[in-house]
């Protein structure tokens, strides 16, 4: 079954197409890789999906059309994001900054604290509830931004760039986590990520763009020995 | 045991609670220094509704003297005109701020920063064109006075009998300040802090900036227009001079002064400035040239405000042993 | 008779368009340049208004030419001191923006009230750059206003060049668009600070000696300037001249109309109307590049 389907999806800044004509779906359950040279369109793209931009073409989840929708809209729809810079609410704690997923993205959930406490445990967070958002470091502020979009108990979760600026030790754990959504709460993601070595681990599929096209999608082990893709990523 | 964390945790603003409840019974006959404590508390709350917009929901408003002054004028002209008991028009001011704090939103929805500023700000300078125009109502410039207004038994409600007056003020004040901080700790609270702190972010959880941009335009018009009908029926009269650019100013001092989106600074900071502007009216005219140089001067050597002063002095300690060792002024920007 | 009228208003509309355009190219050069929003600009204006008035009709009657060139001197320093004393100290901090807003209010409170006390609220009335008439084909064109739209656009060429061929000007184009690259590759932003301050006091004091002999000069004079100075900026665009000196014209020909048919009070009115309609529909302004 198809989560996503992206048909013909275009937007332009002024004059340059950062998407152009972009058609891809997402199956539901999978993990959906989004890579590609630095301007490809990959979080314009993201962007796009959750409402930021208007644009043409279509974007269809769960059968519905969510083109047009605003921002929270398309949260409620039951998609979340994250962003490539931890952009948290910097000023409230760690609890808080869930909590706000949780209140306002979920406004049907009942039990809003259980729910908190679930997410935090499945992120890692247990101990750090209290600290000013400010104050944790950058593993743990990525941790709070995920576990406040997944407080939203999205269907479809959008990472972009999660393992920038962290240790190796981190990645790994960033992998098994991913890997933890989307067994455990049956969470579809689509990702975006520079390190192919993440993505081979992560992803069912890869989708590769250049210059807001998509230049070719399939697993990721193919995709990455493609001749062209390497020239690409080499800037051939 | 609750009862007791309670009162640990909120013991500053209750001691100054109980201070001002007390004080005019030490000061009793001392009616000058009763309607400063008065004027002090109308600021504060008006302050404090503007901090709920600019501090908490980063909505930089700069109309909100405007709906003061439209409470004010409400309040005067619905007991003069429509024959409303005083007591009723009160609120009536405030209801009128928040439908026109919800039309001037409006516009602003889509808008951030300076630009809601402006075009707030723009609104505060057409108001006075507005109630020049209409004179057969607004009596022009001379402004309105002579109506009626609060009594209870033999009390009126007015600065010339400041005793009852200040008690009358000091419950509003209370109250209204009470709900701006059960909104401040509310979930609308945390909205406003969201968008506040990361609008992308606060967008992408499921918060409807527009709602929460209406919201906190009409809660804080409201309490700045109910409280400009209470000062106009306190002082027994309204015009156009309270639209000048000093009052404005002076207004958004005590906020910035006491701190931005701490509350209860924006009080603290209201009693402070009022407190001064009075001690310095001898000056006459020097007395805003005056202000404008200490409201730089402490914006400079503390730029959190009065409510951070502890941290401000700690910081500045720990910079001065700094100090030899790194030399070098820091650039960083947002988008304001 | 009605042409007659027409074409008086259209000039009326040019010549203030032009003083637009000087006041608002200030504030736009502040704000896009150091991305402080000068609160104190109207107060500059002011300013401005009351140096050219005491150098001239007030106390020391100095031929024009004189006036314009010192009162400019001065602004210039104003607006230099006016940054290092007031907006340089700021920047120590993070979170120094919202402080710049306090303060340039608070300077806009300390320099409308030395006006005030110094001077008085009776307003003070300042004689043209140059006094008599043009007359062409039947139309009176005052002198003062054809030296006005002169100054008005001579400025606007200056600037261009700044920006586009000096040194400095580049420099202020590449903080503009990236300070934190700038400060990279080397450009002394300190200094572009102030000299951006510099510059923009300086084009309200032109603006401020253009304007004055026709609207008088009193301590909150520059506050209505400055409103209308934003409208033109947000109009045209922060950060283009052109943008800017087309906005100004269009603004200060519907206010010329507006006011003859409607009345002097509605002037204002007009620019906030406009501003909002414009912010609704095109939020970054006609021509915004920065």
């Amino acid at each position: 079954m198809k989560i996503l389907q992206a048909e013909k999806v275009t937007k332009l800044f002024g004059e340059l197409a950062a998407v152009s004509n972009l058609d891809f779906e997402v199956e539901s359950g999978e993990i959906f890789g989004i890579a590609g040279p630095n301007g490809a369109g990959k979080t314009t793209l993201f962007n796009l999906i959750s409402g930021v931009y208007p644009y043409t073409g279509d974007i269809i989840f769960e059968g519905k059309s969510i083109h047009g929708l605003r921002p929270f809209q398309i949260c409620h729809r039951g998609i979340a994001r994250t962003f490539q810079i931890p952009v948290l609410f910097s000023s409230i704690s760690v609890y808080d900054n869930i909590r706000m997923g949780a209140h306002f993205g979920a406004p049907k959930e009942k039990n809003e604290k259980e729910l908190i406490k679930e997410i935090i445990d499945l992120v890692g967070l247990r101990g750090q509830e209290e600290t000013i958002a400010a104050n944790v470091d950058l593993f743990d502020k990525r941790l709070t931004m995920l576990a406040a979009a997944l407080a939203t108990k999205p269907r479809l979760l959008l990472v972009d760039e999660p393992t920038g600026g962290l240790s190796p030790k981190e990645v790994r754990a960033s992998v098994e986590l991913f890997h933890k959504i989307n067994q455990e709460l049956g969470v579809t993601i689509i990702i975006i990520e520079h390190l192919m070595k993440v993505m081979v681990e992560v992803c069912d599929r890869l989708m590769i763009l250049n210059n807001g096209e998509k230049f070719c999608i399939g697993s990721p082990q193919k995709v990455i020995q493609t001749r062209e893709v390497i020239d690409i990523y080499l800037g051939g | 045991m609750v009862v007791s964390k309670i009162l640990r945790k909120n013991a500053f603003m209750l001691g100054a609670l109980l201070v001002l409840a007390l004080l005019p019974i030490a000061l009793r006959g001392n009616a000058h220094v009763l309607n400063i404590l008065s004027a002090c508390l109308i600021w504060g709350v008006v302050a404090s509704a503007w901090d709920l917009s600019i501090g908490y929901a980063s909505v930089w408003s700069f109309g909100h003297i405007a709906f003061f002054v439209i409470g004010g004028y409400t309040g005067a002209m619905t007991v003069m005109y429509l024959g409303i008991p005083p007591e009723a028009a009160i609120p009536l001011g405030g209801v009128a701020a928040a439908v026109i704090g919800i039309l001037i939103a409006l516009p602003c929805l889509r808008l951030h920063g300076i630009y809601i500023a402006m075009v707030t700000f723009g609104v505060h300078l057409v108001l006075s064109t507005f109630i020049l125009r209409w004179r057969d109502y607004t009596f022009g410039a001379t402004g309105l006075s002579g109506f009626e207004r609060i009594q209870l038994g033999q009390y009126v409600f007015s600065s010339s009998v400041p005793f009852f007056s200040y008690y009358v003020i000091f419950g509003v004040s209370v109250l209204l300040l009470f709900i701006i901080y059960r909104v401040i700790n509310s979930t609308i609270g945390l909205a406003f802090v969201g968008l506040r702190d990361s609008e992308p972010f606060a967008k992408s959880l499921g918060i409807n900036e527009y709602k929460y941009k209406l919201i906190v335009f009409g809660i804080s018009a409201f309490i700045a227009g109910l409280m400009g009908a209470l000062y106009t029926s306190f002082y027994g009269t309204v015009s156009p001079f309270m639209l000048e650019v000093s009052t404005f100013l002076m207004v958004l001092i005590m906020l910035m002064l006491g701190g931005l989106g701490r509350f209860p600074g924006a009080v603290i900071g209201a009693f402070v400035i009022t407190v001064l502007s009075e001690a310095l009216r001898p000056l006459v005219l020097w007395r805003f040239v005056i202000l404008g140089a200490i409201v730089i001067t402490v914006m400079i050597a503390m730029p959190q405000g009065l409510m951070a002063l502890p941290q401000t002095i700690k910081s500045f300690a720990r910079r001065v042993t700094q100090r030899k060792q790194i030399k070098k002024d820091s650039i960083k920007t947002s988008s304001i | 008779m009605a042409a007659e009228q027409a074409v008086n208003l259209v000039i009326v509309g040019i010549t203030l368009g032009a003083v637009y355009a000087v006041m608002a190219l200030g504030l736009s050069f502040i704000y896009g340049i150091t991305k402080i929003f000068n609160y104190a600009h109207g107060a500059f204006f002011t300013w401005g208004a009351y140096f050219a008035w005491m150098l001239s009709s007030g106390y020391l009657h100095l031929p024009y030419p004189a006036v314009v060139v010192i009162t400019v001197v001065i602004m210039f320093f104003f607006g230099f001191g006016y940054e290092k004393a007031f907006m340089y100290p700021l920047r120590r901090f993070a979170g120094w923006d919202i402080t710049a807003i306090i303060v340039t209010l608070g300077s806009a409170l300390l320099f409308d009230n030395l006006a005030l006390a110094l001077f008085g609220t009776r307003a003070k009335r300042m004689p043209y750059l140059v006094e008599g008439n043009f007359v062409v084909g039947g139309f009176t064109i005052t002198r003062h206003e054809v030296v006005t739209l002169i100054i008005g656009l001579a400025i606007m060429v200056l600037l261009i060049l700044f920006l586009g061929k000096v040194r400095q000007g580049m420099a202020m184009k590449g903080v503009a668009q990236d300070q934190t690259g700038a400060r990279i590759v080397g450009i002394p932003i300190n200094k572009i600070f102030s000299y951006t301050f510099a510059i923009a006091a300086a084009l309200a004091g032109v603006s401020a000696i253009l304007l004055a002999p026709k609207i008088l000069v009193y301590p909150t004079v520059g506050w209505v300037v400055f409103i209308k100075a934003f409208v033109v900026m947000v109009f045209g665009g922060v950060g283009s001249i052109k943008g800017t000196a087309i906005a100004a014209f269009i603004l200060a020909m519907v206010e010329a109309f507006v006011t003859f048919y409607l009345g002097g009070i509605w002037g204002t009115p007009i620019f906030i109307l406009v501003l909002i309609i414009m912010l609704t529909i095109r939020p970054k302004g006609l021509f915004g590049t920065w």
